[in-house]
């Protein structure tokens, strides 16, 4: 019988790896080093686990690991350099508030100074404890140019001398709003890739992963747990937005008995947790927490009958008010063309068209196009549809335009 | 706001492979030695951590399992898997190697080579049309 399952095994140690690292990182205070003595847990947990199982506590068995490799270094680091440190060592050897720390480190990966191309690959790397080659798939860069980015991010910190401290309440709020958007590509990336495969789970879970993580690390921010709860709805539907022979399949069509309950029972409780926060803090709902709003009426729905669209019309609409996203604004329109009538949506189309950075991307056209056909011009849906379906797509969107055209095609002889 | 999705290095170049573990009978499943399975998680888990472990399964049930040797028809079944056979596979693991290099480089790291051989093969690309 074998006698530890490995890839569990690593997931353990994935979930704990911003905890391990942050333990190294209030004893270092330097990113490469913290990881360096996290990575020596790794390898004594490589060593030790297959022998005598996996630890009850594998997070405390790891940070214990990590903290006596780190002050080791420390104390080599003080030889070498015959100096007496100030060594904030006896507050390194209390548990002082973990949880402090690991946001604090997740919140330094999404620095300022950073590129958001480096913010991500950091957060990844940090927060999620995914390998370089991983990330290097998720971002579909080459493994190298991913490891070189990862050693820049870390050394820019390191020239600027940012501090493994909580930043200021105001920065707090900016920085923390920076991994969100982080973590919301991440999720965006696996929900609705352009890659290959048109749907990337792992990406969703460690998108789901991570954002689970900043609820335990900041639970009195409302967008937060809109995050959180807005990537479960939607990580309910994934099974039944491909068809059997790989194309998308559109909401009307999804099998709902395939939703994952489960994830829909954490999108709620999410949900209630944020709305909770927002009145404790007495502030209005932002982005997260609207969308998760919207994806709720979705999985509430038994049948896409009964799909509660004026509500979902309204909430689009302070969404596209408050934020400056082309994507919501399709999404609206799709909404409004089921609240009123497909006619309704084009007016809204046509009227956000003209300010929409993205007039003339695939997905406006394909909404066009849809409307066009529920309005029951065949002809000129079609045309669009066909055009479509000869652009550079993944396999997915490219067969369910395909689809589309020749139900024109059909439709309108 | 998007990622950047398409990288200047073209389509994601990924070899998947298969690292097939053999074993002779004698060191097959329950009788393979202890030290050396838990060597094989360790390795495993170390690739796991690296990004390059897919999946991947120990194998057994001597017993249970059974082998048909094929005649042209429906075949002739065999009472067990391994007669007549120096080897069994023991176990496999599916990986995400760079290049058939690396393949060889994990190969030849696979604590299995105490035991038994190992077999990496590439997993062919499925067309999609």
């Amino acid at each position: 019988m074998s006698p530890i399952d490995p890839i569990l095994a690593n997931q353990i140690v994935r979930r704990e790896w911003s905890r391990i690292v942050a333990s190294a990182m209030r004893i270092l205070g330097d990113l490469d080093l913290a990881e360096d003595a996290a990575q020596e847990s790794l390898a004594a947990a490589i060593e030790h686990w297959p022998i005598h199982g996996v630890p009850t506590h594998p997070g405390a068995w790891l940070t214990t690991v990590c903290r006596r490799r780190a002050l080791n270094m420390l104390r080599a680091k003080r030889r070498r350099m015959e100096v007496s440190l100030p060594l904030d060592v006896a507050a390194a050897s209390e548990g002082h508030a973990m949880a402090d720390d690991r946001l604090t480190l997740l919140l330094l990966c999404c620095h300022r100074a950073l590129s958001r191309e480096a913010q991500v690959a950091l957060t990844l790397r940090l927060g999620g404890g995914l390998s370089t080659r991983e990330i290097a798939r998720a971002l579909l860069v080459d493994e190298r140019a991913l490891g070189q980015r990862i050693s820049r991010a870390k050394r820019r910190l390191r020239e600027i001398a940012a501090p493994f401290a909580s930043p200021s309440p105001e920065e707090i709020a900016a920085r923390l709003d920076v991994v969100l958007e982080v973590v919301y590509l991440v999720f965006n990336e696996g929900y609705f890739s352009q890659s290959q495969d048109a749907i990337r789970s792992e990406l969703v879970g460690d998108a789901a992963m991570l954002a689970e993580q900043l609820c335990e690390l900041a639970p009195e921010r409302s967008e937060v747990w809109g995050l959180a709860s807005m990537i479960h709805f939607k990580a309910a539907r994934t099974a039944s937005r491909l068809s059997a022979d790989g194309a998308l399949v559109p909401l009307d069509e999804q099998s709902r008995s395939t939703w994952k309950r489960d994830y829909i029972t954490r999108g709620e409780r999410y949900r209630a947790s944020a709305i909770g926060a927002a009145r404790a803090q007495n502030c209005g709902v932002g982005r997260y927490v609207l969308q998760a709003e919207i994806e709720a009426h979705h999985c509430r729905a038994e049948r896409f009958e009964d799909t509660n669209w004026e509500a979902i019309d309204q909430l689009y609409e302070a969404l596209v008010t408050s934020t400056n996203n082309p994507v919501a604004e399709l999404a609206w329109v799709v909404a409004r063309s089921y609240a009123r009538s497909p006619s309704a949506g084009m007016a809204l189309l046509d009227h956000l068209g003209t300010e929409s950075k993205l007039a003339q991307s695939p997905t406006v056209r394909a909404t066009r196009a849809d409307l066009l056909r529920r309005m029951s011009h065949p002809a000129e849906a079609g045309a669009i549809y066909r055009v479509l379906s000869r652009l550079q797509v993944g396999a997915a969107e490219r067969r369910f335009y395909e689809r589309r055209a020749a139900e024109c095609a059909e439709t309108e002889v | 706001m998007t990622l950047r999705r398409v990288s200047r290095y073209g389509r994601r170049r990924i070899v998947d492979v298969v690292m097939l573990m053999l074993s002779p009978p004698e060191a097959f499943g329950e009788a393979a030695p202890k030290a050396v399975v838990k060597k094989i998680a360790g390795f495993a888990m170390k690739l796991a951590s690296e990004g390059k472990l897919k999946g991947g399964q120990q194998l057994g049930g001597l017993s249970e399992g059974f082998r048909i040797d094929g005649d042209g028809q429906s075949g002739r079944l065999l009472d067990g898997p391994y007669a007549e056979l120096k080897e069994l596979v023991a176990g496999y693991l599916e990986l995400d190697v760079a290049s058939m290099e690396e393949a060889r480089d994990l190969a030849s790291q696979n604590p299995h080579l105490a035991i038994g051989s190992v077999v990496v093969l590439p997993i062919a690309p499925r067309g999609n049309g």
